[in-house]
């Protein structure tokens, strides 16, 4: 087997792929010592998982034990313990820590994992269905990258009146494979999106403004293809019109996902002109940036997934209008 | 259902499986189209 560049890009993409979805499950989840009290006030958790950094064990005078953790602010609180630290001075650990409010006190419950390296942030109301966050968002994003390129192309075929009738089909071709992807990446999004909604909103459609959007999308995209096929005209003249209704149609793509959304009031967050908690209208970020970082890592690697399955997709058609030509 | 409120992060597992699903569905058809092509020639 010769390694050529596509195919050492494919392996990449895989291992890559494989990666990312074994760490968005397996980074531990941890809030911080607010969340406890606010978690235990608020929804009456007894116990969230918290990233403790062993300070200094200490015992008070009726001989209880004590060690100082860590908070994310660096502020050292007392936490009691009934058994032995896991671990000792300056070592890290994600425990279970519940709060006595009548004696003002935090207890180290269980410990979930030593020395976890990155944790995944506690969202409130949201808790491991956060995660989601990390394979929803990145299918939404790739499907705008790919109605762009989509768009892009067919901007290409329809400016580049003195290219060859084989370059003009390679870029028809490319904009169809993008088309193509983008749908696959939009109705991916929005079968996850529904399956989060039923755990978090408690139905799988809400008529959510975002949710109505993506659906108009689905629809706009899935009438290009409906359209090319039913089209009985010359290929170059089917490419043509196709192009055109492309470009109208991604008209349509930054009102549906970027504006209407932000405008009206919705489930999702960042809806009614709420500041977003990934990305504000302002560019400005509230996130955690541990989560930031492994939103944007499994962002690339479904971008580098698109373009392979796009330029498999634009080789099919051509290998399949090749056909037809030679019949 | 219920099993599944209350441990969330088989939901997330759900949701990865609808993705690989969605994609590995994506590159059978793809594959059934070479074969076809295939075949014709």
């Amino acid at each position: 087997m010769k390694f050529t560049r596509s195919r050492i890009f494919h392996f990449v993409v895989g291992i890559a792929l494989a990666v990312v979805t074994f760490i968005s499950f397996s980074t531990p989840m941890a809030g911080s010592f607010e969340d406890v009290v606010n978690f235990k006030m608020n929804s009456g958790l007894s116990k969230v998982p918290v990233k403790c950094t062993v300070v200094r064990p200490s015992f008070d005078s009726i001989g209880k034990k004590f060690f100082g953790s860590r908070d994310f602010t660096g502020r050292v609180m007392p936490v009691s313990i009934a058994g032995v630290l896991p671990s000792g001075e300056g070592s890290t650990f994600v425990a279970d820590i519940s709060y006595d409010a009548g004696h003002a006190e935090y207890h180290l419950e269980k410990v979930v994992r030593l020395d976890p390296g990155m944790t995944f942030p506690l969202i409130p109301g949201l808790g491991e269905l956060g995660r989601n966050m990390l394979f929803h968002v990145p299918m939404s994003m790739v499907a705008f990258l790919a109605f762009l390129m989509g768009t892009i192309n067919s901007i290409l075929y329809l400016a580049k009146k003195k290219s060859t009738p084989e370059q003009k089909m390679l870029l028809d071709q490319k904009a169809r494979a993008a088309s193509a992807v983008g749908l696959l990446f939009t109705l991916l999004s929005t079968v996850t999106g529904s399956i989060w909604a039923k755990f978090s909103w408690g139905t799988f459609w809400n008529w959510d403004p975002r949710e109505v959007d993506i659906f108009i999308l689905l629809l706009i995209y899935a009438a290009y293809f409906i359209l090319r096929s039913l089209l009985e005209e010359s290929e170059e003249k089917k490419a043509r019109i196709a192009a055109v209704y492309n470009i109208i149609a991604f008209a349509s793509v930054p009102l549906l996902m970027f504006v209407l959304p932000r405008i009206a009031q919705s489930l999702h967050p960042g809806g009614g002109g709420a500041e977003a908690p990934v990305i504000n209208a302002n560019g400005k970020t509230h996130t955690d940036p541990t989560l930031l970082g492994m939103l944007w890592t499994n962002v690339f690697v479904f971008v580098l997934l698109y373009f392979w399955l796009a330029d498999l997709t634009r080789r099919v058609l051509g290998l399949a209008e090749h056909e037809e030509e030679d019949i | 259902m219920e099993f599944l409120e209350s441990n969330p992060l088989y939901v997330v597992g759900i949701i990865a499986s609808v993705i690989w699903l969605g994609l590995f569905t994506f590159l059978l058809g793809l594959d059934r189209r070479v074969r076809k092509l295939e075949a014709r020639k």
